[in-house]
């Protein structure tokens, strides 16, 4: 990646790209680490390996229809991604409620922390599984999103193609249900 | 929020030789327009196949490898052709009286995944689920409590809108799958892999009421499918035994098993042909060998009055 590349935003790389497509090959070394983790913790990673790759390949060949005014192109690789992981909601879920059944969680986590993640998830994670399997499809993208992307609402409009208003009420929805099962007044 | 922002944090990062693949093939497609957009294609025909065989992996540990029984008396089918004329007449004759509006689906399924002969390796699970009749609600336990979860990726009810002929179905189906794609990851250029469409169809005739002449309709669709061939003696999770509509992509043998007497829905059978290496993130290896079998088996399915219910 070259000194240039780094500097501009990412609207202006696909704008570039339409001339010169190699121009967009920096977004996936900007975007893929988070993509991946995104949607791994959601699939395991062999699942996100492949939706990662796919994701890059459907943006480019996408990138024309991408209004180059907005700066970060974040929110738009993420929906994208949020769709090829929805086509895997039957997956996403029986792994939810495997470990919403078993507290053993079928997704493989980082070596050091395995031993006393999976007692943890003895508790309030096997309870919290069981929450999100339960949820919508379009509500749990949304929750997700911004929970774990700090995405804004705005952010997570762009992403999903919908309303502020909807993802606002979807969120409320969202977090309404997971407390009904948790009990948490937090979440 | 908290602690949903810590559920599943320490999940391992993408590693570097995935990393360099998947830019590889991001490389290929901004080189190689034509090149990528069959590996595309590729990457859907994979898709129907990774979500049976990961569905079933992640199934929790238990039980023992099945024990299949032989049935000498099966009536052999010639076709598929006739395979799909004799299951189509078996649902158009089911005597079964039609559901009220409000009532729901109950099926009971028998989830087994492994290596046939392999003990240590086999895992099977059972799985209750209520669908509603019209298509928009399903349910199932979990911890005790009955959770809930909304609508269907298709409405039935668009199934069953008159004339219904096979050609029909599909191509109802089909429009259902392509304008996902079209909001989504647009990669089938317009096409519907073949196995994709078994796998949907699978997932209608396992999970989802339909009138008899919509599952007339689908039995008679599938023998249209490009690629597929009838099978007999295909094994389901629990042991039985069926004559299936079969068929294989990407070294895999994708099979619907039906009762080789009734033709009634026995569940279906995934076996993997060819030997497969998938590395794992922390470097180690995982081989799907060549006999590796992904299986359910419908043990119940019945119409009861309200989701909970089982008789």
């Amino acid at each position: 990646m070259d000194a240039e590349t780094v500097e501009i935003d990412d609207g202006e790389l696909i704008r570039r790209s339409a001339c010169d497509p190699e121009q967009f090959a920096a977004l996936f070394d900007r975007y893929a680490l988070q993509i991946h983790l995104y949607a791994a913790r959601r699939l395991g990673v062999q699942t996100a390996d492949d939706i990662v790759a796919e994701t890059f390949l459907a943006a480019f060949r996408r990138r024309g229809t991408y209004d180059t005014s907005f700066a970060l192109a974040r929110p738009w690789l993420y929906g994208i991604a949020t769709t090829l992981i929805a086509r895997h909601r039957r997956q996403e879920e029986r792994l939810l409620r495997a470990l919403s059944r078993t507290g053993i969680d079928p997704l493989p986590e980082a070596l050091d922390d395995t031993v006393a993640r999976r007692v943890a998830a003895q508790g309030r994670d096997r309870e919290l599984a069981g929450a999100l399997a339960s949820l919508p499809r379009g509500h749990r993208d949304v929750l997700l999103l911004v929970a774990w992307e700090d995405m804004s609402y705005e952010e997570v409009a762009r992403a999903l193609d919908i309303s502020v208003g909807t993802v606002r009420s979807r969120l409320h929805r969202a977090r309404k249900k997971a407390r009904n099962v948790l009990g948490d007044e937090e979440l | 929020m908290n602690e949903l922002k810590e559920f599943r944090r320490h999940t391992p990062v993408m590693t570097g030789s995935a990393a360099t693949v998947a830019k590889a093939r991001l490389m290929t497609a901004i080189h190689e327009p034509e090149a990528a957009r069959e590996s595309a294609a590729s990457g859907a025909r994979r898709f129907g196949r990774r979500i049976a065989m990961a569905a079933a992996l992640a199934l929790a540990i238990g039980g023992t490898v099945v024990t299949l029984r032989d049935q000498p008396d099966m009536a052999p089918v010639a076709g598929v052709a006739e395979l799909g004329e004799r299951a189509a007449s078996a649902a158009q004759n089911d005597p079964t009286p039609a559901p009220g509006p409000a009532q729901w689906l109950y099926t009971k399924e028998l989830q087994l995944a492994g290596i046939e002969a392999d003990v240590d390796r086999d895992r099977r699970a059972t799985w209750e689920r209520w669908t509603s009749v019209d298509g928009k609600r399903s349910a199932w336990y979990e911890g005790g409590r009955l959770m809930f979860q909304g609508s269907a990726v298709f409405n039935p009810a668009d199934l069953a809108k008159a004339p219904v002929t096979p050609a029909g179905v599909t191509a109802r189906i089909k429009a259902g799958i392509l304008d996902e794609d079209r909001r989504g990851p647009q990669e089938l250029n317009g096409h519907v892999p073949p196995a994709m469409l078994l796998m949907e169809i699978n997932q209608f005739l396992s999970e989802q009421w339909l009138t008899p002449e919509v599952r007339a309709a689908l039995f008679r669709a599938l023998p249209a499918i490009k690629g597929i061939t009838v099978a007999q003696n295909v094994a389901v999770a629990d042991g039985r035994r069926g004559v299936a509509f079969s068929l294989t992509d990407d070294g895999t043998q994708n099979s619907l098993v039906l009762d080789p007497q009734t033709f009634r829905y026995l569940g279906a059978n995934s076996t993997r042909l060819q030997d497969r290496i998938y590395e794992r993130a922390d470097g180690s290896k995982e081989i799907f060998k060549a006999g590796m079998v992904s299986l359910t088996a419908q043990l119940e399915a019945r119409i009861v009055n309200e989701p909970g219910q089982r008789s």
